[in-house]
């Protein structure tokens, strides 16, 4: 119940932030020196055309009305059309977040568990080997360019030891499978093809390691740094004064109060995955929602570049919301 | 002042002296280039196309007959420059919005954080990307770009750090014995807010040199034949897989290496200030 | 008497960047079964070392030597199950500051949970932590169970903690420093509830700097100076006639309450200010929590007063401080200084009126800019009327020669100087610009004893003079009757009682003016008891 009041609560103030958003992601697109219609119609096209191409977007309109229409197709899940493509923004959102978020779930959770795992165990050893190695491999991880390590894991394992798929698709070519989810590890299991399921997971490999290991290393330094933090602190060595069992302390006291920092964190770590998404799709290929805006930048389709930050942020506010709620859930300090 | 400085340099801990020695290495690169380098970074060797390291070009030339070498060199220029003027811009901005809001607080506070609010809703490179390709690349477009998007963090840090001063009884005090606003804000607050600015800023070095080269990476940085290291690496990625790891790999390293350079001294203040 | 913990040639060395630091040499002591044994002296003394070490608590860095016996068997150096055995079960240590000793994820019911299945499983543990916390005098037991430490107040968070050690089961219960932060009427009880403890075989060592509560509750003191114990023996004895030079040091500089001020005069000054009906009300979120902290206030300042107020923790006391200095905005009333309204002067106006009144504060090296020097410091205020630098710096060493201080200590920054000559910058910066009113906020409580009577020597010295009006704001009522010639009670914002101080003193009429004289510690108590 407190639970639930605290959600409605936090949903609430949400909407002011959403305003200030699709505010700023609206206007971005103002900073464009010069006029945006320019961009879109032919070099050869006359006063008249350009004329009618302002009126078809709807940009002789008050900016404010622009505004508000543009909100409301949002509203109606209507992000506009490509100036580029003509297709639907919604149409390809719908057909490529599946594939940008299956490779943020897998990336995300594999670097949560290694952080957890590797953060309390350089803490518990402390300065010792242990910890030495595990710090210098998440001071790797902070320095490496992503987009860098992505193409010498392919320069290794797929030209060098041949081991990897090469960079492009999801499953080998051969083995396709319905779509009905869109992500690809449900799908090659709904149609009951393990042979698919391996090679989905042979393509996925290489990408989700790349994103991982980057995001990896701040998770583990943050942990370790908390979890040090946990072990100098008075409750801490109070517990252990009083003699509990080791797995007591090491579960209720260290493992507990370790992880009550770990959400606020790990939800800036998503934002810098989302970014970090756009260069890994872009290496290996991956036709997923980053390839597709950064088409869009590159030619600078402005419905696209909106969409796409707005779709991002939205996420991104979304996912600290759900890290503030997991945070009160596990903190009985916060205050609902 | 002067005749101190050896003594506190030894003081500082391994890790930090690791990351100045590299961070200087590259400076030097960055300022000698066209002493170091046998060819410009645009010139092209029409007898070497996309060949491996040999000598006369130690890191082989790329599919324009370019120096590797003289390319990495010349970058160092690129890469740090843009990436010190950036924090500089970030870290002035920041520390004036974050010092005036945190001491104001009421109102004036309360907007500015939640303007500061949506700006942080958006992932920061997604950001970057959006800004930079609306804007265009060039040079000062880039160094705003990632200044003014890195600003807010500072602003945040500045701010917190100002409040928990207010409750420091010394504030008050100062309060108390007549201190102007201007004297509160840049005699009492300021020196005393600045110092976790000095282990973020060399980590924020690091990460806006990651930025750039990403936007070069993608082609919304430095243009084509730039010889910017995100850049290069781009330009090298579609020789991977013929075999040709030459002009992708060496530029990597040299981003890896100075981005570490940054790391190690940041993340050394930062253990230097938890010992503390 | 048989030695239940028995401490030999305990030394303890910690090394650091520049130096090796002894923290202990050469201790050795006992605690017998049943018996209290209090541990006295200044911080940094070493005095909590010794439960550091008993307790395999040192850190990590530190070297050890010596031996240390609990009932005849060797505790020195325990490893594995036998050292988590005789943690909690041999000795069980009471932490410093219990709040931040208690887990914040984890309900206190189950933190005790965790002690009886860890020492003595079995039985229904609800039921056991129910008869535990209502041995250490918690109210409502059964609903405390359930509760986290942030939900409790500072008085229940130390009566859990010695419930936890409790629970352990202990052969010796070692408390550190357990009044800290506590109100004087609590300090009694607590102390009271930790020598309890001392039957049935149990030994109980308190640690604390306060000599005089220690004196009402141990049956033995060791006092120890720098590492080492430079005095040990009966209570009594220790305190009426101490052999060591430090001792009678710290028994001198407890304040006697029934020292009374020198110079008493009736004959009071022009009025300097004058509050009327004052009101302050902190507003909570969107207008809720709306607590009075203060209401009513009636109160008048005059030239050569040197006035008290006088109350606990949570009283009023500091926001009635902060009022009289301007710093916060009444909601009510007014108070008027020199003529003037200063509740309604924006911050520009106000900066006027500095010039006349100054503060010192309580915790004397939070209230110096670190990245300051001491002439800085002390030049602060100086640069609202002084703009030649050479007349102020002139000032600058009249202000420091004034407080006691070299002018040597001008270029030294905050972190080179001792608590007690923190406090005398501070001293030195609010007297610098010879102001109307100077109002001191708790001056001596942040200090070590022995340097706390050397402060208070330099106030009286400088309110004697009666040049200027003092307001002093003080839970220490021994500390008030020596100093002050007026007292303000303040309990729950409101003023209880005020007058003189020798009317107030010999015949306290509120309850709580009674209460606050009954609780307020002097040497000799128990003495008194058992002649």
């Amino acid at each position: 119940m407190r639970v639930a009041a605290y959600v409605l609560k936090r949903l609430l103030l949400l909407i002011p932030v959403l305003i200030g958003v699709s505010l700023i992601a609206f206007f971005l697109i103002r900073l464009l020196p010069g006029d945006p219609v320019l961009l879109i119609v032919p070099e050869t096209a006359t006063d008249a055309d350009i004329a009618a191409a302002r009126e078809r977007l709807g940009l002789d309109q008050p900016v404010l009305r622009q505004y508000l229409s543009y909100v409301g197709g949002v509203f109606q899940g209507d992000f506009g059309t490509s100036i580029t493509t003509n297709r639907s923004i919604s149409a390809d959102l719908a057909q490529r977040i599946p594939l940008t978020l299956e490779l943020l779930i897998y990336a995300m959770a594999l670097a949560l568990v290694l952080a957890v795992w590797g953060g309390v165990a350089a803490a518990r050893h402390w300065h010792k080997l242990p910890d030495k190695v595990l710090r210098f491999a998440a001071l790797f991880g902070n320095s490496v360019p992503e987009f860098w390590l992505g193409l010498m894991l392919i320069l290794l394992f797929y030209q060098g030891l041949q081991v990897a798929p090469a960079p492009s698709g999801r499953v080998d070519m051969d083995l396709a499978v319905p779509m009905q989810t869109g992500f690809i590890l449900i799908d090659t299991l709904l149609a009951g093809n393990g042979k698919a399921f391996l090679s989905a997971l042979h393509h996925l490999m290489l990408p989700v390691a790349t994103l991982a290991i980057t995001v990896t290393a701040p998770l583990l330094r943050s942990v370790r740094a908390s979890a040090l933090e946990v072990l100098a602190s008075d409750n801490y060595r109070c517990a252990a004064a009083h003699g509990l069992a080791p797995g007591v302390l090491r579960q209720k006291y260290l493992m507990r109060q370790t992880l009550t920092r770990l959400p606020a964190l790990s939800a800036i770590v998503f934002g810098n995955l989302l970014g970090g998404s756009v260069l890994i799709e872009y290496v290996f290929s991956w036709q997923g929602l980053g390839q597709w805006a950064l088409r869009g930048m590159q030619v600078r389709d402005y419905p696209v570049i909106q969409a796409f930050v707005l779709v991002a942020a939205t996420t991104y506010v979304v996912i600290f919301l759900l890290a503030d709620v997991i945070q009160a859930a596990l903190d009985p300090r916060v205050k609902m | 002042m002067i005749l101190s400085l050896p003594r506190r340099l030894v003081r500082l801990p391994s890790m930090v002296l690791a990351g100045l020695a590299i961070l200087t290495l590259v400076a030097l690169a960055a300022v000698f280039a066209p002493w170091l380098t046998p060819w410009g970074p645009e010139e092209m060797d029409m007898m070497y196309f996309l060949e491996g390291p040999m000598p006369g070009h130690w890191l082989g030339t790329d599919a324009n007959g370019m120096d590797v070498l003289s390319r990495i060199l010349h970058g160092a220029r690129i890469d740090l420059g843009v990436a010190i003027a950036s924090v500089a811009i970030a870290v002035t901005l920041g520390t004036l919005v974050g010092l005036v809001f945190g001491y104001a607080g009421g109102w004036l506070d309360h907007i500015g954080m939640r303007v500061l609010d949506m700006f942080q809703a958006f992932p920061v490179f997604i950001l970057a990307l959006a800004v930079a390709a609306i804007l265009g690349n060039s040079m000062i477009n880039l160094i705003l770009t990632i200044g003014f998007i890195n600003a807010p963090p500072y602003a945040r840090l500045i701010r917190a750090e100002v409040l928990s001063l207010r409750n420091r009884t010394f504030v008050e005090a100062a309060e108390a014995a007549g201190n102007s606003h201007i004297s509160m804000l840049f005699r009492h607050l300021l020196p005393n807010a600045l110092t976790p600015i000095l282990v973020i800023a060399p980590l924020n070095c690091g990460w806006a040199i990651l930025m750039l080269a990403s936007l070069s990476f993608v082609g919304l940085g430095v243009p084509v034949p730039g010889a910017e290291w995100g850049a290069m690496i781009s330009a090298g990625a579609a020789d991977i897989v013929g075999g040709r790891w030459w002009t992708a790999t060496f530029p990597g390293i040299a981003l890896f290496v100075t981005v570490l350079g940054f790391n190690l001294v940041g993340e050394g203040l930062q253990e230097k200030g938890v010992k503390r | 008497m048989s030695a239940l913990l028995d401490i030999r040639d305990l030394a303890v060395t910690i090394p650091t960047a520049e130096a090796e630091v002894q923290a202990l040499r050469g201790v050795s002591l006992s605690v017998a079964p049943d018996e209290v044994v209090g541990i006295v002296g200044e911080s940094g003394g070493g005095k909590s070392m010794i439960a550091r070490a008993v307790t395999h608590m040192l850190p990590g860095a530190a070297r050890m030597s010596g031996e240390i016996t609990l009932d005849g068997r060797d505790v020195t150096h325990l490893e594995g199950p036998a050292l988590q055995e005789f943690r909690g079960g041999g000795v069980a240590l009471c932490f410093q500051s219990p709040r931040s000793a208690l887990s914040p994820t984890r309900t206190v019911g189950k933190q005790m949970a965790d002690r009886f299945r860890a020492h003595s499983p079995g039985g229904d543990l609800r039921a056991r932590a129910v008869e535990a916390f209502q041995a250490v005098g918690l109210r409502e037991p059964e609903r405390q169970l359930d509760r986290f430490p942030h939900e409790m107040s500072g008085g229940m968070c130390q009566r859990v903690m010695i419930a936890l050690a409790l629970a352990c089961e202990p052969r010796v219960l070692i408390a550190d420093e357990p009044t800290t932060g506590l109100d004087v009427t609590l300090t009694g009880e607590i102390l009271d509830l930790i020598a309890a403890q001392a039957q049935g075989g149990r030994g109980v060592m308190i640690i604390s700097h306060d000599i005089a509560a220690l004196s009402k509750v141990c049956d033995r003191l060791v006092v120890i100076e720098a590492g080492r114990i430079v005095e040990d023996g009966p209570t009594r004895e220790v305190t009426h006639a101490p052999k060591n030079a430090y001792t009678r040091r710290l028994i001198d500089a407890v304040p006697d309450i029934r020292e009374k001020r020198a110079v008493g005069t009736e004959q009071r000054g022009d009025t300097l200010m004058l509050l009327s009906g004052v009101g302050v009300t902190y507003r909570g979120r969107f207008g809720r929590n709306r607590v009075p902290a203060l209401s009513d206030v009636d109160l008048e300042i005059r030239k050569g007063d040197t006035i008290a107020i006088v109350g606990e923790s949570g009283s009023g006391k500091s926001t009635l401080s902060r009022t009289i200095m301007g710093m916060l905005k009444p909601t009510a009333g007014r108070v008027d200084f020199r003529g003037t309204d200063i509740a309604r002067l924006s911050f520009g106006q106000k900066r006027g009126m500095r010039r006349h009144m100054q503060m010192v504060y309580q915790d004397p090296m939070d209230a110096l800019n670190p990245r300051m020097t001491v002439e800085e410091i002390v030049s602060d205020p100086l640069r609202l009327v002084e703009r030649d630098a050479t007349r102020r710096s002139a000032l600058i060493d009249r202000a420091l020669n004034e407080v006691g201080l070299d002018p040597s200590f001008r270029p030294r920054f905050p972190h080179e100087l001792s608590g007690g000559q923190a406090q005398r910058v501070g001293l030195a910066r609010a007297l610098a610009i010879d102001p109307d009113l100077v109002v001191l906020d708790e001056p001596t409580s942040a200090l070590d004893v022995t340097v706390q009577a050397q402060i208070l020597t330099l106030i009286r010295r400088l309110t004697e003079r009666r040049d200027r009006a003092y307001v002093m704001v003080s839970h220490d009522l021994a500390t008030v009757r020596a100093l002050c010639d007026r007292v303000v009670v303040v309990d729950a914002g409101r003023i209880v009682a005020e007058g003189p101080t020798e009317a107030i003193f010999t015949a306290p009429k509120s309850p709580k003016t009674r209460a606050l004289l009954d609780a307020a510690p002097h040497l000799g108590d128990r003495l008194e008891e058992t002649q």
